[in-house]
C-alpha cells in the first residue's frame, strides 16, 4: 500500500505510465535455449536455379546497355543510309568492345581482389564464373545473330556472302580481342589490367577498320581462306586461354606473397 | 563436430611452408599464433580449400575439404580482401550471402542483423570504398557469419581494430566458440591469451606447441626471471639468454628474460605469461644456453 | 522489414508464453515457429513477414490446446514471476506492476492478447489486424475498450 503523501503524485504519474506499465506487463522469465538455438538454426538453401538467375542481377547493366545501343545504332544505320559493305567492318569493330565488357565481368573477381573470398563460399569462384561466363556467352551470341539477322534481311548481305561468311567477318575481330584479352588478364596481375585491356580492345578495333577501309575486297572471295584459317586459330587460341583462366580459379596462385 | 587434419603438407618449388602437420579440432576456440612466414596463413589457406595441399588431407565431420557440403558449413575471413567498386556494406553482404547458398530473404535479415552486430548499421548503405581499415575488417567479420557457419576460420581478425573494437570481438568469438569450431590465427598474443582455449604455436610450418594457456606455460614456468643490472652484466645477460624485454632505466638495466637456473644474483623469478613463451620460442637471437 | 532474430525470438516467446503459461512448451513452440517460418515455401509479401511470423506460433499454440486438451492437470503452470527489490523505489515499481499485471489478467483474453501485441511486443495495427483476423478499425476500438477497463480498474485501486 502506498503512503498517503505520496499518493497524489503517483497517481499523475500511473494515468501517464499506464502504456510504459502494460510494455512490461507481460515479462517472462527469460528463454533457456535461446542462445543454442540460434546458433545452430540451419538457413533455408536457394537452389541453384535461384543463385543462377541471381548472378544475372549481379553483371553490370554496362553489359546490357552497350549491347542494346550496338543493336540500335545497326538498325538505325540500316534504316537511315544505304547499307553498304561498311557497315559491316563498322559493327565489327565495335563488337570487341562487347567483348571487353564481357571479359571483364567474366574476370571481375581477380581483378577486384574478391578471389579468396568467393573460393571459399558454396558456390565458389569457378563456378560463379562459369555461370558469368555461360550467361555473356549466349547474351553476346544473342546480340550477334540478332544483328546478322538484321543485316542479311535488310541487305543484299546474304546473297553475296551468304549468313555463315556474315558471322565469319564479324566474329574474328570479337575473337581476336577475346584472345588479346584474356592473354592480358592471364599474365598480369594488377590494377592496371583493365587499362591494357582497353588498349588492346582499342587496337582490335582500330586495326578492324584498317584492314577494312585499305585493303579493297577484303570481304570477297580473294581473301576468304584468310578469314578462314584466322577463325579457326583464334578460336582455339581463346579456348585454351579460358582453359588457363579457369584453371587458375581453383585455387589460390602461387607467388611470392603467399607464404605466411 | 569435428575437423581433422591429417598430415597436411604444402610445398612451393623447394620451400615447405607447411610441414605434416595433424591436427584434431572439436568445438571451442583455437589460437593460432606464429610470427610472419610461420606457415598460418597458407594453413588456414588449405583448411578453407582455398589453396590444394602437396599432400595430406582435411575432413570436417567425414566431409572432404573440396566438397561443396564442406564449404557450406565453412565462414572465413581472409588476411585480405577487395570488393567490388560500388557495393556498399549492405550489397556487399547480399552478394556474399547469394554466393553462400541464402536466399534473398532470409540474406536481407541476416545482412541487417550483422551489420548489427560489428557496429556498421549506420554505414550500411554507404560505398565500402568511403571505410576505414577497421570498418573494413568488422565487416570482413560479418560476411564470415552469413551462413551460420559450423567452421569458421578467421585470419588476423583484429588488424586494424581499435582496443574497443578488439574487446567487443573477443566476446563476440568468446559466444559463438561454445557451439561451433573456431580457429583464428594471429601474432598479438593477448587476442589469443582472453579468448582462446587451445593455443597452437606454429613456427617454421609446424605446430611446436599444443595445449591450454596453463599447460603450454608450464614449459617455462619458474623459469622467467627479472632483473636490473649495470650494463657490463646485462651485456653478458643478453649474449647468453634469450632476452623477453629489455628497458633502459637511469643508471641501471631492467632486463626480463628465460633461464633454467638464476641467471644473476639480483635476479626475481616471475610468473611466466603467454608473451614469454612466445618470445623465448620466436626471438631470433635465442642462443643455446647452459 | 527484416526479422532481427534475436529479438524476435523473446518476442515469441512471450507470446507463446501468454497463451500456454509454461517456460518449456513456449520454448518448443518458440523454436517451431521460427524452423517453420525460415522453411515456408512460398514467397509472402515483404511487409506480411512478422504477421506471418506471429500467425504460425498462434496456429502452433491452438493445435498444442488442441492435443493437451484444456485441463489444468495436464501441464505445470510456471509459478508467478517474483520480483526482489530492496529499495522503496523499486518496491513502488513492483507495486504498481503487479496491480497492473493483476488488473490485465482479469480482462477477457482476447483483449490481453491485443494488448501483449501492441504494448510489450510493439507490432504495427496493421500486423495485429492481420494476426488477429479482424479489422483495422476493430482493434483500435478493441485497444481502447482495454486501456479503459484498466483505468477504470486501476483508479478503484488508487492508482
Amino acid at each position: 500500500m502506498l503512503m498517503r503523501n505520496k499518493h497524489y503524485n503517483s497517481k499523475k504519474e500511473k494515468r501517464f505510465n499506464l502504456e510504459k506499465e502494460l510494455k512490461h506487463a507481460f515479462d517472462t522469465p527469460p528463454p533457456a535455449r535461446k542462445e543454442q538455438f540460434i546458433n545452430r538454426l540451419d538457413y533455408p538453401r536457394a537452389s541453384r536455379f535461384e543463385f543462377i538467375s541471381s548472378q544475372i542481377g549481379y553483371i553490370r547493366k554496362r553489359v546490357w546497355i552497350c549491347s542494346l545501343v550496338l543493336f540500335m545504332i545497326t538498325l538505325i544505320c540500316l534504316y537511315s543510309t544505304k547499307a553498304s559493305v561498311s557497315l559491316i567492318w563498322v559493327v565489327s569493330s565495335a563488337f570487341p568492345f562487347i567483348s571487353l565488357l564481357s571479359i571483364s565481368e567474366i574476370a571481375k573477381s581477380t581483378t577486384y581482389n574478391m578471389e579468396e573470398l568467393e573460393m571459399s563460399c558454396k558456390y565458389n569462384l569457378l563456378e560463379v564464373s562459369l555461370i558469368r561466363l555461360g550467361i555473356l556467352g549466349l547474351a553476346n551470341l544473342a546480340l550477334l545473330i540478332g544483328i546478322m539477322l538484321l543485316l542479311t534481311c535488310k541487305t543484299d548481305f546474304g546473297l553475296d556472302f551468304g549468313f555463315i561468311r556474315l558471322g565469319l567477318y564479324l566474329l574474328t575481330p570479337y575473337l581476336l580481342n577475346c584472345y588479346g584479352t584474356l592473354f592480358v588478364i592471364n599474365r598480369l596481375q594488377s590494377r592496371e589490367t583493365m587499362y591494357f585491356c582497353g588498349a588492346v580492345t582499342t587496337f582490335v578495333s582500330a586495326l578492324n577498320i584498317l584492314l577494312a577501309t585499305q585493303v579493297d575486297e577484303i570481304y570477297t572471295e580473294k581473301y576468304r581462306i584468310c578469314w578462314d584459317i584466322a577463325f579457326i586459330i583464334l578460336v582455339i587460341f581463346c579456348v585454351k586461354e579460358l582453359v588457363k583462366l579457369f584453371k587458375k580459379m581453383e585455387e589460390l596462385q602461387w607467388n611470392s606473397s603467399l607464404t605466411a | 563436430m569435428e575437423l581433422v587434419i591429417d598430415r597436411l603438407t604444402k610445398q612451393f618449388k623447394n620451400k615447405i611452408a607447411v610441414d605434416r602437420i595433424s591436427l584434431t579440432l572439436h568445438e571451442g576456440v583455437y589460437g593460432l599464433l606464429g610470427p610472419n612466414g610461420s606457415g598460418k596463413t597458407t594453413l588456414m589457406r588449405m583448411i578453407c580449400g582455398v589453396l590444394k595441399p602437396t599432400s595430406g588431407e582435411v575432413k570436417f565431420n567425414g566431409i572432404d575439404v573440396s566438397r561443396e557440403e564442406f564449404r557450406d558449413a565453412l565462414g572465413y575471413l581472409p588476411q585480405d580482401f577487395g570488393y567490388y567498386p560500388e557495393f556498399t556494406a549492405y550489397d556487399f553482404l547480399l552478394y556474399l550471402a547469394s554466393l553462400k547458398g541464402i536466399n534473398k530473404s532470409r540474406a536481407k535479415e541476416k545482412a541487417t542483423e550483422l551489420l548489427e552486430l560489428v557496429s556498421l548499421s549506420d554505414v550500411a548503405k554507404k560505398k565500402i570504398r568511403t571505410f576505414s581499415g577497421g570498418m573494413k575488417q568488422r565487416l570482413g567479420i560479418a560476411q564470415a557469419l552469413l551462413n551460420n557457419p559450423k567452421l569458421l576460420v578467421l585470419d588476423e581478425p583484429t588488424a586494424g581494430l581499435d582496443p574497443k573494437e578488439r574487446v567487443r570481438f573477443r566476446n563476440l568469438i568468446s559466444r559463438l566458440g561454445k557451439d561451433r569450431i573456431v580457429l583464428l590465427s594471429t601474432h598479438i598474443v593477448s587476442d589469443v591469451e582472453y579468448i582462446a582455449s587451445v593455443i597452437l604455436m606454429m613456427k617454421n610450418g609446424q605446430i611446436i606447441h599444443k595445449g591450454r594457456l596453463e599447460e603450454i606455460i608450464d614449459v617455462i614456468e619458474g623459469k622467467v626471471f627479472e632483473c636490473s643490472v649495470d650494463s657490463r652484466t646485462a651485456e653478458h645477460l643478453i649474449a647468453n639468454y634469450p632476452i623477453i624485454n629489455i628497458r633502459e632505466e637511469s643508471d641501471k638495466t631492467f632486463l626480463r628474460l628465460v633461464a633454467d637456473k638464476t641467471p644473476c644474483e639480483t635476479a626475481v623469478a616471475v610468473p611466466a605469461v603467454l608473451e614469454d613463451l612466445y618470445m623465448y620460442y620466436f626471438n631470433k637471437e635465442v642462443k643455446k644456453c647452459e | 522489414m527484416s526479422l532481427n532474430l534475436q529479438d524476435q525470438y523473446d518476442k515469441i516467446y512471450k507470446y507463446c508464453y501468454f497463451k500456454v503459461k509454461n517456460k518449456e512448451i513456449a520454448e518448443d513452440l518458440t523454436q517451431e515457429t521460427f524452423l517453420k517460418y525460415f522453411n515456408r515455401k512460398p514467397r509472402i509479401n515483404r511487409g506480411k513477414n512478422l504477421a506471418y511470423l506471429y500467425t504460425i506460433a498462434k496456429n502452433l499454440c491452438i493445435d498444442f490446446y488442441r492435443e493437451r486438451g484444456r485441463s489444468d492437470a495436464l501441464y505445470v503452470h510456471d509459478d508467478k514471476v517474483q520480483l526482489q527489490s530492496s529499495n522503496s523505489d523499486e518496491v513502488s515499481k513492483f507495486e504498481i506492476n503487479y496491480a497492473v499485471r493483476q488488473a490485465v489478467s482479469m480482462l477477457p483474453v482476447d483483449l490481453q492478447e491485443l494488448l501483449l501485441l501492441r504494448y510489450a511486443n510493439e507490432l504495427g495495427i496493421n500486423e495485429i489486424a492481420n494476426i488477429m483476423n479482424i479489422s483495422r478499425f476493430s482493434v483500435y476500438r478493441k485497444l481502447n475498450k482495454a486501456l479503459d477497463l484498466l483505468k477504470t480498474v486501476l483508479r478503484e485501486e488508487g492508482f
